[in-house]
């Protein structure tokens, strides 16, 4: 407590403040403008009226720009980030976030198909015959079939719904999309 | 505002002049430009002599905004938690 009372009647605290308020009250606004969203109209009004309001008063004046930025700086960055989601998915535009996830999600199918398949010995298989000629399909065949049939299944089928909720970048697929679309269309209709 | 309605005002001798704090008074002026009672415009770099400065934000009164806001001082004459606040001539809550 001692402690805190020493430092708020310290004189270098108030050199700082002094310093701060005193000479670089212009700097100090600009740094509390940052609350607000970048291009701002309100970045460039509060900086142009700082040079209305008198010396003495000045450093009053960028304290209270504080509340100012808090509450009408968030307030409109917080909107316009609602904004941008709302136009981000409306247009359907996958963000980046998006698109990792689903890479990442492709990539560790993959490699759980093809570790399963790489894992099994080559002789481990099933013996089948043909007008009486044996033959054995390998275990490890079969997994590469496997991966064939159900990574291309998983790719599809999360890809489609990829393409209902994010359908552009994937320009190869537009037939999907545009399937998706009607599908949507229809639940709709 | 009403006391010169065609005038172009700034928001820190708006402050000034009614008393209200920034943290309250842009936010208003953002609710009165979306409601179409203030236009705002920037001020001519060239018509700014003597002080090097940036160029400040105006607003203007606008028709239906003056006609808006002489009714809500009307309204706040009538109201009794704000006689005690108002100036007489103006109306203007403090």
């Amino acid at each position: 407590m001692t402690t805190l009372l020493d430092t708020l009647v310290s004189p270098g605290l108030y050199a700082l403040l002094i310093v701060v308020y005193g000479f670089a009250p212009g700097f100090v606004l600009r740094i509390i403008l940052k609350l607000y969203p970048k291009g701002h109209i309100r970045r460039r009004e509060l900086v142009a009226e700082l040079y209305a309001v008198k010396r003495v008063v000045r450093p009053l004046w960028v304290a209270e720009q504080v509340e100012t930025a808090l509450f009408d700086g968030l307030a409109a960055r917080a909107r316009r980030r609602a904004r941008r989601r709302s136009l981000a998915l409306r247009r359907r535009v996958p963000t980046k976030g998006a698109i990792i996830a689903h890479r990442l999600e492709m990539i560790s199918i993959a490699t759980l198909f093809c570790a399963v398949s790489t894992v099994l010995p080559m002789h481990v298989g099933i013996q089948v015959a043909v007008n009486s000629i044996k033959f054995t399909i390998e275990c490890s065949g079969f997994m590469h079939v496997a991966v064939a049939i159900f990574g291309t299944i998983a790719w599809f089928t999360r890809h489609a719904r990829f393409c209902q909720r994010y359908p552009v970048g994937y320009p190869l697929l537009g037939w999907m999309r545009r399937r998706c679309n009607d599908l949507n269309a229809d639940d709709r209709g | 505002m009403l006391k010169n309605p065609t005038a172009e005002h700034y928001g820190y001798e708006l402050s000034e002049e009614s008393g209200i704090r920034s943290g309250v008074l842009y936010p208003i002026l953002t609710r009165m430009l979306a409601e179409g009672w203030v236009t705002d415009d920037w001020e001519d770099p060239a018509k700014i002599t003597g002080k090097k400065r940036p160029p400040r934000r105006y607003y203007t009164l606008t028709g239906p905004g003056q006609l808006a806001l002489e009714e809500l001082v009307a309204k706040a004459r009538q109201d009794t938690r704000f006689r005690g606040f108002m100036f007489p001539e103006f109306g203007i809550a403090r």
